[in-house]
């Protein structure tokens, strides 16, 4: 008897090209995606990407930048003579994850002082900076090492600054409620949007195709809930950020809650035109589960993009968390107006429409399923 | 027994040679009816005659590969279909979590009602559904009568003049079932035209103007219940001959031989009864001779399932 279940069950899976893709390609698709960001991120393989900018006087910066670019751990992707500035620019939007400044140590001139620029979201990169530092440092300046329990002779001088224009010192908090917010507000769109299948199978959704209006504002009706719902959960979790840890987002409110709303947006889109695309609840569910937990490793909301290996960190552009994630830090940490957020906001908005589009033309079908 | 009839003025719905095919299949075959003003028009068929695949037709979810389809009525004019016909589904199609109230107006919104109008529509669903004691409670704590009538409600809201049922009282109890048949009755006076989809042949014999009798995509008849009655059985009672075992060949020719017939040869036979009760008995002592188990023999007042058997040979689920 339990042969003739079991014997029940494979047909139902093998003769369900849906079941099948669900149960054997989308968690080896899973697999992958999460092992590359996984491994990378943690078998330390990371290279900080570095700028550094020296002062052209000294006559040893040329030698310690060279040791320096012979360091496998660092991606040194910049070299600036005399340009703190620009330096600094660069860490702030992002494009190197860490900046090293090499000025004349105004204690010791012999000897280079170093500043370390640094995003407080992106730690580990300053720590792997100091670390090279110190090892080019004793090489360049031919430094014995010390006997046990004796400290070196000489120690660089380090001084790291956050190259912030905003509220510096918070970027990690924002990064970390902007990506919080994303993942659960992705998901709880994805349960939101299921409730379709419900509607269609006691019939409501037949009825309303029946009638004058179709299934449009049932749609667009669960596109408004499911924004407001994520906006407030957004705020919750910006409001314990600002409250238990001071990020100050009273002072950014308009571009916080405009942000917002087109991260919620998006969300609530991209879940309904992703559960409209399956004929049951139990295939729609899956997919939409699987492709926001994707979305929200690639898009940097469980572990930060700038860990992981260029091109996932490139396809992360593709998904909305990243652009939201995006936004967050342009207004939390380099403190960008409002019209300085054109395309993160633009992308979100696109998605968001287009995902409404597409949940409108498949509302229809789904009826018919 | 008419099966087409020419549009008339006060028709509300008209149905001409209305062909639709999926694939191979035929699920609808030149059907021809029409539904009038202030008439229920039941049609009646076992599952898979094509009802449903007519109810799509009718609301513009099945496009048909012959025929036409024509809805007419004061609210048609210059509007959408879908403000011409109200839809109630077989299956619950409310939300159990609202109250009747707010089921009502959430549908009147989602039917793109003016919003000045909804208040009161709501109030005359309710009414008209003798649900106005129980607006304010949650639907999921009603009976299941209860919900059926909420359920005709929301199709009603905005005055249809044409209302599709598909089996509107399955799972209901008895006295819950006639309370329905009041509801249906009360439009029916209003003047909404009726089209009422039913496997129940006691339901569309008590309830329904007029009978449409479906089967394989094929309308067959369409009458008054009465005449179909008195057209199919004359004066004359029906037959009925159950059988233990599908008869052997003689036993066959016995039963055929008297003008009964069944679906694929099987154990139950029907059709008029000829002649008087000593004409039983010499059908009973044949088919005894043939070898057949007589499990019972039944002579009673035709029906509508008379009908629908004579018509079709196959017998409709209670």
């Amino acid at each position: 008897m339990s042969w003739a279940v079991f014997r029940v069950m494979l047909l139902g899976l093998i003769r369900d090209r849906g079941a099948l893709a669900m149960t054997f390609l989308v968690p080896s698709v899973f697999f992958l995606v999460f092992a590359s960001i996984f491994a990378a991120s943690s078998g330390g393989n990371f290279r900080p990407r570095v700028a550094v900018g020296y002062d052209s006087g000294s006559p040893w910066t040329g030698e310690f930048v060279t040791e320096l670019r012979s360091e496998d751990a660092l991606d040194i992707t910049r070299v600036y003579e005399d340009d703190a500035d620009s330096v600094r620019d660069l860490v702030r939007h992002g494009r190197v994850d860490v900046g090293l400044l090499i000025e004349s140590d105004p204690d010791n001139p012999d000897r280079p002082g170093f500043v370390i620029v640094h995003d407080p979201a992106r730690n580990v990169a300053s720590q792997i900076l100091t670390a090279s530092i110190q090892r080019a440092y004793a090489v360049t300046f031919v430094i014995p090492k010390p006997a046990a329990g004796q400290l070196p002779s000489f120690a660089p001088t380090i001084d790291i600054q956050a190259a912030t224009g905003g509220a510096a010192g918070s970027n990690e908090v924002a990064y970390s409620a902007g990506a919080v917010a994303l993942l659960f507000l992705l998901l709880s769109a994805v349960h939101g949007a299921v409730s379709l299948f419900e509607e269609r199978d006691s019939g409501i959704i037949e009825r309303l195709v029946a009638g004058p209006a179709g299934t449009r504002p049932l749609v667009d009706g669960k596109f408004l809930y499911l924004t407001v719902l994520g906006i407030v959960q957004i705020f919750v979790i910006f409001a314990l950020a600002w409250l238990v840890y001071g990020v100050n987002v009273p002072s950014r409110w308009l571009p916080w809650l405009v942000i917002s709303v087109a991260a919620a947006a998006s969300a609530a889109g991209l879940a309904l035109a992703l559960t409209t695309l399956f004929p049951t609840r139990h295939q729609a569910l899956t997919f939409a589960n699987v492709t926001v937990l994707i979305m929200c490793a690639l898009g940097g909301s469980m572990i930060p993009r700038f860990l992981m290996p260029p091109l996932l960190r490139q396809a992360g552009w593709v998904t909305p968390n990243a652009w939201a994630l995006e936004a967050y830090t342009s207004i939390f940490w380099r403190g960008d107006p409002l019209t300085a957020l054109g395309l993160p906001l633009s992308l979100l908005a696109v998605a968001a429409l287009v995902g409404l589009m597409l949940a409108r033309r498949n509302a229809r079908r789904l009826e018919a399923l | 027994m008419s099966v087409t009839a020419a549009p008339s003025s006060a028709d509300v719905l008209i149905v001409e040679s209305a062909t639709r095919r999926w694939g191979e299949r035929v699920a609808l075959d030149s059907v021809t009816f029409s539904v009038r003003a202030g008439e229920l028009f039941a049609l009646i068929g076992p599952n898979g005659a094509g009802k449903t695949t007519l109810i799509r037709a009718v609301t513009g979810r099945a496009p048909l590969d012959d025929g036409r389809i024509e809805i007419r009525g004061p609210e048609a004019s210059g509007s959408s279909k879908g403000a011409s016909l109200g839809l109630v589904p077989q299956s619950l199609a409310i939300y159990t979590h609202l109250t009747p109230r707010e089921n009502l107006s959430v549908f009147a919104r989602l039917a793109a009602m003016p919003p000045g109008v909804i208040e009161d529509a709501v109030q005359a669903a309710l009414e008209r559904v003798g649900l106005e004691s129980r607006a304010g409670d949650r639907t999921s704590s009603l009976s299941g009568g209860m919900q059926r009538r909420l359920n005709i409600a929301a199709g009603i809201l905005h005055n249809p003049p044409l209302l599709l049922l598909d089996e509107p009282t399955v799972g209901v109890d008895v006295v819950a079932r006639e309370t329905i048949h009041d509801v249906l009755r009360k439009l029916r006076r209003l003047g909404m035209a009726i089209l009422l989809t039913t496997h129940d042949l006691d339901q569309a014999g008590e309830l329904a103007d007029r009978v449409g009798v479906l089967s394989h995509g094929r309308l067959l008849a369409t009458d008054t219940p009465t005449r179909l009655i008195a057209e199919t059985f004359g004066s004359k009672r029906e037959l009925l001959v159950t059988l233990h075992d599908a008869p052997s060949p003689s036993a066959q020719r016995a039963l055929e031989g008297y003008g009964l017939r069944s679906a694929n040869g099987g154990t139950v036979w029907g059709g008029q009864l000829m002649g008087g009760l000593d004409q039983v008995s010499i059908l009973e002592d044949t088919l005894a001779e043939a070898g057949a188990n007589v499990d019972e023999v039944r002579i009673r007042e035709p029906s509508l399932r008379s009908v629908f058997f004579n018509l079709t040979g196959e017998d409709v689920a209670p």
